[in-house]
């Protein structure tokens, strides 16, 4: 019995998904690394002589646990990503998984930092970006989607709850806006890809 | 089933895999096969090497911060850890985590340990195949917790050799200076 193969295309995506997978737990573990050194640089202090950054007064023991808690939280997650492709195991949910982990848990840190006065609300664009590593034109919709709503989340928790970590208006929209807006420019983006192969393909195969 | 390499993508099959865990490609006879993609996809790199050593200095760097801050939490943090370790240690080893699979053999899995995405493991005798075909998973948690303890010990001797290297370097620059200054 002749079983179909699947197209082209899907081989293609599947390889270069399982790839940009790897770059992405990567990026995902190496960020993590930095901003912990950082947030420990922040509760300890750092003096080398010819520059010293003090401790920061609002990092205070309860702060610094609940940090601690999601940076292992997350580095467990990341290896267990790595466990899981190195068994083998890489289905078509494991892209949208691992995003939603990644808004959520960083959404969880900025719920108890400075909320979206934080420095790390960029951290969103840096999710956002790492989408199209894994060749998905719809992760990048999803993500695109899932940051808009962790920012919302911040924007409504400052509203109802912190009203001392609250941005202006215009500045809520204009994340707002600018995450959608990249998100949208990712998506071409992976089009563009998608059409620029097949066109390329289809050139070497002209006589 | 799976012989070698999958026709289609080049990632290396489960054993008695009846697709490709990777492409869905069916990995019997009589399927028509398509332009593979493997020539041009290197193996996976060292990527994840250095994504599980960078995890792993996070993950010390909590210890650390455990141990003098909250040492209570440091005896079960150590013990939720020792299961990652052997994990880890195992992909490591083999380049994949397959305590549960049945162990592969033969050509195939020494061509493919260069080309395929997830190369298989090398035939060294580091796992045992079961009488029945499954994977004899004692036998790997053994040969794992060794190697780990193995490289561990061979990574704090080599760290205490550069320190007495280190000391003897410095005792030598202190000589030096005292004699030259000395006249």
């Amino acid at each position: 019995m002749t079983v179909a193969p699947p197209s082209a295309w899907h081989v293609v995506e599947r390889v270069w998904s399982y790839r940009g997978e790897e770059r992405a737990n990567l990026m995902r573990i190496l960020a993590i690394a930095c901003f912990y050194a950082i947030e420990l640089v922040n509760r300890h202090g750092l003096n080398l002589g010819f520059i010293e950054f003090p401790p920061v007064e609002g990092v205070d023991e309860r702060f610094h646990a609940a940090v601690t808690a999601l940076a292992v939280a997350w580095v467990a997650s990341a290896l267990g990503v790595l466990i899981m492709m190195r068994s083998r195991r890489f289905p078509t949910t494991l892209k949208y998984i691992t995003t939603t982990v990644d808004v959520v848990l960083l959404t969880s840190i900025l719920l108890i930092a400075d909320g979206p006065r934080s420095p790390l609300v960029i951290t969103y664009f840096i999710i956002l970006a790492a989408a199209p590593l894994r060749f998905s034109a719809g992760l990048v919709r999803y993500t695109a989607l899932a940051t808009i709503v962790g920012y919302v989340v911040l924007v409504g928790d400052a509203w109802l709850r912190r009203p001392e970590t609250r941005v202006p208006r215009y500045q809520q929209l204009m994340t707002i806006l600018a995450l959608a807006l990249a998100g949208l420019a990712l998506v071409y983006l992976m089009k563009m890809l998608r059409e620029a192969a097949e066109a390329y393909a289809a050139r070497r195969e002209a006589p | 089933m799976s012989a070698g390499l999958c026709a289609s993508c080049g990632s290396d099959p489960a054993p008695g895999a009846s697709f490709c865990w990777l492409c869905g490609y069916p990995l019997g006879a009589g399927a028509a096969p398509v332009a593979r993609i493997a020539q041009a996809s290197p193996a996976a790199g060292i990527g994840w090497v250095v994504a599980f050593v960078v995890a792993l200095f996070v993950l010390s760097g909590v210890g650390l911060e455990l141990a003098f801050l909250w040492p209570g939490l440091l005896i079960p943090y150590a013990a939720a850890l020792v299961p990652v370790l052997v994990v880890m240690t195992r992909i490591l080893y083999v380049q994949r985590f397959d305590f549960w699979e049945g162990s592969k053999s033969g050509p195939a899995a020494a061509a493919s340990s260069g080309a395929a995405l997830a190369p298989a493991q090398p035939a060294s005798g580091a796992t045992r195949e079961a009488p029945d075909g499954s994977s004899d998973v004692v036998a790997k948690v053994v040969t794992t917790v060794a190697v780990g303890m193995a490289g561990t010990a061979i990574a704090i001797g080599l760290l205490m050799l550069l320190a007495v290297a280190a000391f003897v370097f410095l005792v030598a620059i202190c000589f030096a200076a005292i004699l030259v200054l000395g006249h």
